[in-house]
């Protein structure tokens, strides 16, 4: 299978905060999943995968090329759709137009087919009846439906989401979920999300990250697997948790190391990653490649 | 030209067509040609004038204001275009700027047509002792193209600096200057200056020093509103456009009226 991401030992700073400390993996067609809590590089990693930010060490190549050379860089811009976490959108502009627009500096200089192709990421994404509408209109969930369907504009290769399901009501993740699905089965999708649901349902492999380290790669089951033996449930809550809250039943679902004679259950992702970064996180259930 | 720098000009040209304030102010000039055609000669001059300053500029306010906005990057836009294949921030420039120069040829063109056609061949300005200012092509051109070149640095300052405060600051001006033209020209036979200068002269002299007063005022609300002042506020600054853009309307239309009765 082709390799679309090869990164090594990226390591990049903001000041004196390391954003990312000696990132190395691999990724080939399907979908990527990167978990990790608030400020984990999660975002520095996609921007370097986006071509919009050099790292201060490693090497980066993707969909084949190498982004330090200019025209390899433009080649992989080419076959890329990146949705950053804030879009920036122009709010003043309708739907379709703000869509044209970035399809035009996508290269798509031919009016009938760009706006053919306008029409059709429009459609994907749930949004043909609402072209017309100034973006300053719509809710914040179909902005983000506008953002996806820029990054898809030609049928990218490599399809970047930061944080693509921030905002979306259920309906919409679902539908959402069904179009990355969709791109996912044969181009390479990264997208990065603290939605433990969104992961679990969608991606092939999973990372997680943790203080600019990779804590975790591997596929969902294998990280649900990181917390079997570590959650427990009991009718009170145990002080030796490391978490424990309430659930709908009455019962206390309990992370951490359980006492002698404790009612083991089969632990989530949802476990696996707040054991992995969670407060007092054990650091020795991290997993590095 | 690239294809890319091609279509983003037909897009931006397209967008600037389908601004309500462009049409505004074609109207706006086409109702008052016609007006003109039908007025005295006396008060042609100050019609043609009012004309000029308060309409044919309003489509070029509605340009730039347009590009600046476009230019008006919202956080995380840098970003989002650094993603983009190379040359896609020059190309966008590039399309933005062909926009601009095909909307300020055929501002020109209205300007030459007012200038050769419509303008008679003894121009002037009534005032209100019931003498009247003769005005030569240039006296009835200056004032627009004063408000020309100072809207073209407000574009660049807009432009540059990705902000359409400093385009929306012109409807200041433009609804200022005709303001600063017609009130001394009509106060001015009560002034005495005193030194041999005539009235007249004394009139355009404190009109040319109000019209640089004002923009020496606006320069200050540009820089005042390029540190940031407003920033993040594109309703009001939106609702401020549209105010604005109707007082000129109204001063434009009022000022008129009060030097052709006069």
């Amino acid at each position: 299978m082709t390799t679309t991401i090869r990164v090594a030992g990226l390591t990049h700073d903001f000041g004196r905060t390391r954003a990312l400390d000696d990132v190395t993996f691999d990724a080939s067609p399907g979908i990527l999943g990167l978990l990790g809590p608030n400020g984990a590089g999660k975002t520095t990693l996609l921007r370097i995968l986006a071509t919009v930010l050099e790292p201060d060490v490693g090497s980066v190549q993707l969909i084949g090329r190498d982004p330090d050379d200019a025209d390899e860089r433009t080649d992989i811009r080419r076959r890329l759709g990146y949705l950053p976490q804030e879009p920036g959108f122009y709010r003043h502009f309708r739907t379709f137009d703000f869509v044209d627009y970035v399809a035009i500096l996508k290269e798509m200089t031919d009016r009938r087919v760009r706006h053919d192709e306008v029409r059709r990421v429009l459609a994907m994404v749930g949004l043909a009846d609402q072209s017309r509408k100034r973006i300053r209109q719509l809710s914040g969930g179909m902005r983000r439906r506008v953002g996806l369907a820029q990054a898809l504009l030609g049928d990218p290769d490599l399809l970047i989401l930061d944080e693509p399901t921030a905002g979306l009501d259920p309906e919409q993740r679902l539908r959402f979920r069904e179009i990355v699905s969709r791109v996912g089965e044969d181009r390479t999708v990264v997208l990065s999300t603290h939605q433990t649901e969104d992961v679990a349902a969608l991606c092939n492999r999973i990372i997680v990250l943790h203080e600019g380290r990779i804590h975790f790669d591997g596929t969902a089951p294998e990280l649900a697997r990181q917390a079997q033996g570590h959650v427990w449930v009991d009718d009170v809550r145990d002080p030796r948790a490391r978490l424990s809250w309430r659930t709908g039943d009455g019962l206390h679902r309990q992370i951490g190391d359980p006492p002698v004679g404790a009612e083991l259950v089969a632990p989530t992702i949802e476990d696996a990653y707040l054991l992995l970064v969670g407060e007092g996180a054990n650091e020795s259930l991290a997993v590095t490649p | 030209m690239t294809a890319v720098t091609r279509s983003l000009a037909t897009v931006e040209v397209g967008r600037l067509l389908r601004n309500p304030f462009v049409w505004l102010g074609l109207g706006g000039t086409t109702a008052l040609t016609l007006d003109v055609s039908n007025a005295t000669d006396a008060a042609r001059g100050a019609m043609i004038y009012g004309l000029a300053i308060s309409f044919v500029l309003l489509p070029v306010l509605c340009v730039i204001a347009g590009v600046a906005a476009t230019r008006d990057r919202p956080s995380g836009t840098d970003e989002f275009l650094g993603s983009l294949p190379r040359g896609a921030r020059w190309d966008r420039a590039r399309g933005q700027l062909l926009a601009i120069v095909g909307f300020a040829v055929f501002v020109g063109l209205v300007h030459a047509i007012l200038a050769t056609v419509i303008y008679p061949d003894s121009g002037s300005i009534a005032l209100s002792s019931g003498r009247s200012v003769d005005l030569d092509p240039i006296h009835v051109v200056q004032g627009p193209y004063v408000l020309a070149a100072v809207t073209i640095f407000c574009a660049a300052l807009g432009w540059r600096y990705r902000h359409p405060i400093p385009a929306i600051l012109v409807p200041v001006l433009l609804v200022f200057t005709p303001v600063a033209w017609f009130v001394p020209l009509g106060l001015a036979p009560a002034w005495d200056w005193g030194d041999g200068t005539s009235v007249d002269a004394g009139a355009f002299t404190s009109m040319n020093f109000l019209v640089n007063y004002l923009h020496l005022l606006s320069y200050v609300l540009i820089g005042l509103a390029l540190l940031g002042r407003m920033r993040d506020r594109p309703r009001i600054e939106s609702a401020l456009l549209l105010l604005l853009g109707l007082g000129l309307f109204a001063v434009g239309l009022v000022s008129i009226g009060f030097t052709g009765a006069a």
